[in-house]
């Protein structure tokens, strides 16, 4: 009976009058776009709904006859003569914590396999930045668990950090690991992993690999594959961007990576230049540091009038052999607060992850470092481009003073004790505790081929024995004086084993 | 700029000056573009020009009317009346009978779609629970 009554009681709500609707007529189909005449009153990224195939698309060029249309979907299945009405929406996806978990396409529709999304709310896709107001100075860290990250070219919350790099050089693993690092951490972001242009295989693989650690608890993928259409990998970063978003309005603080945003600058070169725009430098169309600076101040701190939420950027950009001076590279470095730069000679030298100290920065640096972390790193960036001159330099001389010699032999113990294996990132104290064994020379006498042993070992024996240095670090975010003998006495109880 | 953009802009300019215009007037207006593609040496695309141009006009002058069942000629005067007082265009209008409709009517021009029909009132009662 009630639900006779509430059914009843909607249907005196429902607005039932004619409806009249705006149409137009397709008068011209290209790849991934299509030409509509009519639809004189649409508007710019007002969604358009071909209604024969049911297909959506988003008007962008509004011209005096004609509108441009790109298709979202399959563009073969619609004709010339088609109907396109006009929806009076723009593009929106679904938000919220209902997308925990899933992999979904770049208009939210699961792709996972598990049913539908239920989310409460919608977000559109193209939203404007937070204003100055809004935001507070990054100061809060992002640990990504990787030791030559976090001591080096540390990341804030709300930061926009680039990882940046040849292809097969293990751009995505940082991400990755970043992601399966925050598993253990205090306060977990949401992450939001944003596939563009990516094989089927690889999502495949990244979605395992994160199950398997139990991080989708706290992550969403959105996907768009390489053999998906033009349209959806220009929109995968912004719905990606969207889904954060609804986090660091709530209060709550959100990663999102974007993989990668030059597979986003082809597709809107491809949609551009069907589209008929002016080509400029390298064909890509004059908006197309505007694509990505956009969609990047959309990361902020917020402060905490706002709630104090936060949305973390890392995009990645590939680069051709090398050349950091390349369009799209030198577009994103200036619109991002740092990059981390993977250098292939350093990587195919063993160097891995193969991050360049010198060419990589992080523009909020030691603000977003713990007190502990701050202690032991802070000469250490400085050291390591010091023990990298003075390599160079020895490459041409035998003879060196023995104060060079032994900056020379703990760079090197340094750069060794940097490499850490894919998929294995170390939580915060670890790495503290590690570092500090390197920078204060512990490691001095140890032989270089054993060093990742010896960092293992020393990780194990204070598990093991003296677990209280690791919570100790982990509670109050500082190394004292007494953690820093515990930690010494221990690293010379190991040393034993390793020293002649 | 190459014949097919020359045909896309020179289309455009004559459905905006022909639309609504008498047959003399067009005929008229049809004359001088002749005499200016002469000028230019580019005669041979008037007859491409002139006929996409008309096809539009003719498209946009087109109303089709869509009733669930035959109706009385006053009623359908009366209706078409109406609709031309809520859609633009729509001087040679077309009826058409679909019982799938169930009832009332649609009127569809080439910029709007009217949809006053118990089925169009259906339709959006489900999306209205849907969601």
């Amino acid at each position: 009976m009630d639900k006779i009554e509430q059914f009843k009681r909607q249907l005196d709500q429902t607005e039932l009058s004619p409806k009249l609707e705006e149409i137009g007529n397709v008068v011209e189909v290209g790849d991934g776009v299509v030409k509509v005449s009519g639809l004189h009153n649409v508007g710019n990224f007002e969604l358009v709904e071909f209604e024969r195939t049911k297909i959506f698309g988003l008007a962008l060029n509004l011209e005096e006859y004609e509108t441009g249309v790109i298709i979202l979907g399959n563009s073969s299945a619609i004709k010339e003569g088609d109907v396109a009405k006009r929806t009076q929406k723009t593009i929106s996806v679904p938000v919220g914590p209902e997308l925990i978990g899933r992999v979904v396409d770049p208009l939210g529709r699961p792709i996972d396999g598990k049913g539908s999304v239920n989310a409460k709310k919608t977000y559109s896709i193209e939203r404007s930045a937070p204003g100055v107001i809004d935001r507070q100075p990054v100061v809060k860290p992002l640990h990504t668990g990787i030791l030559a990250i976090d001591a080096l070219t540390p990341i804030g919350r709300g930061q926009r950090e680039l990882i940046l790099g040849d292809r097969g050089l293990g751009k995505t693993a940082i991400a990755v690991d970043m992601i399966l690092n925050q598993k253990t951490e205090k306060n977990r972001p949401i992450c939001v992993y944003v596939a563009c242009g990516q094989k089927k295989s690889k999502i495949k693989r990244l979605v395992k690999t994160l199950e398997g650690a139990g991080a989708m608890e706290y992550t969403i993928v959105v996907a768009a594959f390489a053999d998906d259409p033009a349209s959806l990998l220009y929109l995968a970063p912004y719905a990606g961007c969207a889904m954060g978003e609804w986090f660091r309005d709530n209060g709550q603080d959100a990663v999102a990576v974007y993989d990668d945003l030059t597979k986003q600058a082809w597709a809107w070169r491809e949609i551009s230049l069907v589209l008929r725009r002016p080509p400029g430098r390298e064909a890509y169309p004059g908006d197309i540091f505007y694509l990505h600076s956009r969609l990047l101040e959309r990361a902020a701190c917020l402060s905490a009038a706002k709630g104090g939420g936060s949305l973390t950027a890392l995009p990645i950009v590939e680069t051709q052999a090398g050349d950091i001076s390349g369009y799209i590279p030198t577009n994103v470095i200036s619109i991002t607060d740092g990059q981390i730069f993977l250098n292939p000679a350093l990587f195919y030298k063993g160097q891995r992850p193969a991050v360049d100290v010198g060419t990589s920065v992080s523009r909020v640096g030691s603000k977003a470092q713990l007190p502990a972390m701050k202690k032991v790193a802070g000469t250490l960036k400085l050291d390591l481009a010091q023990f990298q001159e003075l390599e160079r330099f020895s490459e041409f001389t035998e003879e060196l003073d023995p104060q060079t010699r032994q900056l020379l032999e703990r760079g090197k113990r340094m750069r060794e004790l940097l490499k850490q294996f894919d998929l294995r990132p170390l939580s915060f104290e670890k790495e503290t505790v590690v570092i500090f064994a390197g920078v204060k020379g512990f490691l001095d006498e140890v032989p270089i081929e054993k060093i990742t042993q010896f960092k293992n070992d020393l990780i194990n024996e204070i598990e093991e024995n003296a677990p209280e240095i690791f919570s100790q670090i982990r509670e109050s975010e500082k190394l004292e004086s007494g953690a820093e003998a515990k930690i010494e006495e221990t690293i010379k109880r190991i040393k034993k084993n390793y020293t002649k | 700029m190459n014949s097919k953009q020359a045909i896309k802009i020179w289309n455009q300019v004559l459905v905006g000056a022909c639309e609504g215009k008498t047959a003399a007037e067009q005929k008229k207006i049809v004359n001088r573009l002749e005499a200016i593609l002469r000028q230019k040496k580019k005669e041979y695309l008037l007859p491409k020009i002139v006929d996409k141009a008309f096809a539009v006009i003719e498209n946009r002058a087109k109303l089709e009317i869509t009733l669930a069942r035959h109706q009385s000629p006053e009623l359908v005067e009366k209706l078409k009346k109406k609709i031309a007082a809520r859609i633009e265009g729509g001087r040679q209008v077309n009826l058409a009978i679909d019982p799938e409709i169930i009832g009332g009517f649609t009127a569809k021009s080439s910029q709007y779609f009217l949809d006053a029909s118990v089925r169009g009132y259906l339709k959006r009662l489900e999306k209205t629970y849907q969601q």
